[in-house]
């Protein structure tokens, strides 16, 4: 090998300021690169694959008929599929925080402190305050660049296929898939990965909590996704068609009532043989839902998303507190 | 350009192991007027040695008028010691030989020797001695 | 080379009443010294001394619990006194997946001072190619990257926590010559801790010894080797120590038959009678954490107390 013969070749001792970033900056997107390279082909790739789907979708949808044609009458074998393929993609989307958060947010700090590298940084000429926030701040803009270009591509493929897109819009992962939402989601992973890696110290451990954490995490946000609004309630006539207001709404719950108002269970006078004559000796003449409309998405979206971002403010400051002031010795 | 050697176990200070190894050059006329020392740190990168050693080494050998120790520039050789004439030197070591044979034919061995040679050195030349 | 720092503080490294508190008790306490500007002072002491915790007290990699530490007067941690010092760690530390060239680069990018020139020169001295990753080299080669990162930096102080201690005897002889070159190069001061006692007897003029938490020796090692004397002698008949050795202060004896030999810091002439030779500065440091009861010997130069720095 040449290099070894000839080493002093290889140096550059009178080279002039380089170009690219400087300082922490340039530390960060050096030793993060692997992880910089995949979230850029996550981002290139999903969104090469959403603009080539929705295409896709649309062409099959408009050889089918629609939008000339109402969408309950085209061949229900075609909207399946094409349902089926949104849900995918939009299950995969809302999946990508947590990947981030284990992927990202976990190793980034807690491989400095495993491997003595946090060491070697913070004795050099920047302070550990900076380096900690120069390691977060690198984190949340990564995630957000990633997550921001797809979750609102991904929602130019939704609002272009309309009634497609997903019979429950606050259930389904259209709604962590929705920009509001996912890129807040994957600031709150990451930062949880942060916080667990400052206080595990170790790599493996911090992933294998974080994908636990996170999907603890998930499991109770759609628990408490019904607290996002207060839903509303409206009563029609027992055995009548629903009426066309409730036809996008996300039905929260649903009973029998009387006139004046009193609710009974949704299986109140159920069984065939008596339930006319149960009926008529309870009063009930009404089926009342609770719901939320279309129009309170938004809203919900953005409850939503500001609950996980203060929920990460909280996580990152877990995360300084524990390291400002904490020994690094091995 | 003198090489220096130092010694760990050699018993004497590294600062005098440098001085008497300059002297020794001197003699040897392995460095002459006008030749310049080694500086501190390429000392240090040959053996090791604290440059405050050399440093002092140096010092001491200005001290002795053997060298001068110009600002910025290093340290230079000022004046070569006139080797003591052969005379003396080989008659001394004639009578040393002698001495030497005498004292095996007395049964001493070579360490022996040596312990008494120090003793006798150390009572002759007292500041000397470490 | 005892210029005064440039900065003009002569004291490199100055500890008031330094203490360190760990939840199994205190690593180091009540630790008041001070290290001069220019000099290569060895911090010795057994295991678990407080060795390291001094060191990363210094280095703001942990907080004192008691006094204070300053860096040529800035207080130790603080972001003026960050720029002049560098520190080597054991383990020394460094980014596996980056290249030498990187390892350098980063070097460059986090210091203000950074002394490419320097940096290059140590590494190529050590024929190490900058497309090299760190993982694939030895670990001589490692430590002199980290030693190029080090006095890249271009520090006033240069804090080493047992840099020789993993390294072959070839690389450590590299090593040892080339802290010793590049100190005396620019003028570094250096504090290195290491058990390599023979090694340090010629690369460091100062010394700080270390035990049990607290200072045994701290001064030059001029000053404070010859103080000593190793006297071997004969006991009485009944096997006790001589009289006349009790009026000086008996660091370690051992006793053999009827022959004794002790370290004694001389508090005026020796019997004559005795055997007396002048003990080496390893003797010393080795009599001294042979026997922790033997008082600290602190020279007036290395007390904080002693205010020298004024008349300066």
């Amino acid at each position: 090998m040449t290099t070894l013969t000839h080493p002093e070749a290889a140096w550059n001792t009178r080279g002039a300021r380089r170009p690219g970033p400087r300082g922490l900056l340039w530390l960060m997107a050096r030793q993060h690169r692997t992880a910089l390279l995949a979230c850029l082909a996550v981002t290139v790739l999903g969104a090469a694959w959403i603009v080539y789907q929705r295409g896709a979708m649309l062409d099959t949808l408009h050889g089918a008929g629609w939008p000339a044609q109402s969408a309950d009458t085209l061949d229900s074998a075609v909207t399946n599929r094409v349902i089926n393929r949104f849900d995918s993609y939009a299950n995969t989307l809302a999946a990508l925080p947590a990947l981030l958060g284990v992927g990202l947010g976990a190793s980034l700090i807690a491989s400095d402190l495993e491997h003595g590298t946090a060491r070697l940084v913070t004795t050099q000429s920047v302070s550990r305050d900076r380096w900690l926030l120069a390691k977060a701040g690198f984190a949340l803009t990564v995630v957000t660049l990633t997550t921001l270009p797809l979750s609102l591509l991904f929602g130019w493929w939704r609002d272009s296929i309309g009634p497609f897109a997903a019979t429950d819009w606050l259930h389904d992962s259209v709604f962590d898939a929705s920009a509001p939402v996912l890129v807040p989601t994957a600031l709150f992973t990451t930062s949880l990965g942060l916080a667990i890696g400052a206080l595990t110290r170790r790599v493996v451990s911090a992933i294998v909590l974080t994908l636990l954490a996170s999907w603890a995490a998930i499991v109770v946000g759609d628990m408490f996704k019904d607290e996002l609004a207060t839903p509303r309630r409206t009563s029609f006539p027992l055995g009548a068609d629903q009426p066309a207001a409730l036809d996008h709404v996300v039905q929260v719950d649903q009973w029998v009532g009387t006139a004046s108002g009193k609710l009974y269970g949704w299986g109140t006078c159920v069984p065939e043989a008596s339930s006319e004559a149960c009926r008529a000796r309870l009063g009930i003449v009404n089926s009342v839902w609770e719901y939320f409309g279309e129009d309170q998405r938004a809203g919900m979206q953005w409850t939503a998303a500001a609950v996980l971002v203060a929920a990460s403010a909280v996580l990152i400051a877990v995360f300084l507190w524990r390291l400002r002031r904490a020994p690094l010795t091995p | 350009m003198v090489v220096f050697h130092i010694e760990r176990r050699g018993g004497l200070p590294a600062y005098l192991q440098i001085v008497r190894q300059v002297e020794r050059a001197l003699r040897m006329g392995a460095l002459t007027e006008g030749d310049k020392l080694p500086t501190a740190a390429q000392v240090a990168a040959a053996t090791k040695v604290n440059p405050n050693t050399t440093l002092k080494a140096y010092r001491e050998l200005e001290r002795a008028g053997l060298v001068e120790v110009r600002q910025g520039a290093g340290t230079f050789v000022t004046h070569v010691p006139q080797p003591p004439a052969s005379q003396p030197q080989s008659r001394l070591r004639d009578g040393l030989t002698a001495w030497m044979r005498e004292a095996r034919e007395e049964g001493l061995d070579a360490p022996g020797v040596i312990a008494l040679f120090d003793t006798v050195l150390a009572e002759a030349f007292p500041a000397n001695t470490p | 080379m005892t210029v005064p720092g440039p900065a003009g503080t002569r004291w490199a490294l100055e500890a008031h009443g330094l203490g360190k508190k760990y939840r199994r008790g205190w690593a180091l306490r009540d630790c008041s010294f001070r290290i001069p500007a220019g000099r290569v002072c060895a911090l010795v002491g057994p295991n678990g001394a407080g060795k390291s915790t001094l060191l990363s007290m210094a280095t703001r990699l942990t907080r004192p619990s008691a006094g204070e530490l300053r860096i040529f007067g800035a207080p130790a941690g603080g972001r003026d006194a960050m720029p002049r010092w560098a520190y080597l760690a054991q383990d020394k530390p460094l980014f596996k997946r980056f290249t030498v060239g990187q390892t350098l680069r980063m070097g460059e990018e986090l210091n203000p001072g950074w002394d490419r020139a320097v940096a290059e020169r140590i590494v190529r001295a050590g024929r190490i190619p900058p497309q090299a990753r760190v993982a694939e080299l030895s670990g001589g080669q490692r430590t002199r990257v980290a030693f190029a990162l080090a006095f890249g930096k271009r520090p006033e102080l240069l804090l080493l926590d047992e840099p020789m201690a993993d390294l072959d005897p070839v690389a450590r002889d590299e090593m040892g010559a080339l802290l010793m070159s590049e100190a005396a190069e620019h003028g570094t001061t250096v504090l290195m801790s290491s058990h390599l006692l023979g090694e340090l007897e010629q690369m460091c003029d100062f010394l700080l010894v270390l035990d049990g938490g607290r200072i045994r020796m701290a001064g030059e090692t001029d000053e404070l080797v010859p103080m000593h004397t190793l006297v071997t002698g004969v006991t009485t008949p009944e096997g006790a120590l001589p009289d006349a050795l009790a009026a000086h202060t008996v660091i370690e004896t051992r006793t053999a038959g009827r022959q004794f030999t002790a370290l004694v810091l001389r508090q005026g002439p020796l019997n004559e009678e005795w055997q007396l030779t002048e003990p080496g500065m390893e003797d010393v440091l080795l009599g001294y954490l042979r026997s922790p009861r033997a008082p600290a010997l602190i020279a007036p130069t290395a007390a904080p107390a002693h205010r020298e720095d004024h008349a300066a």
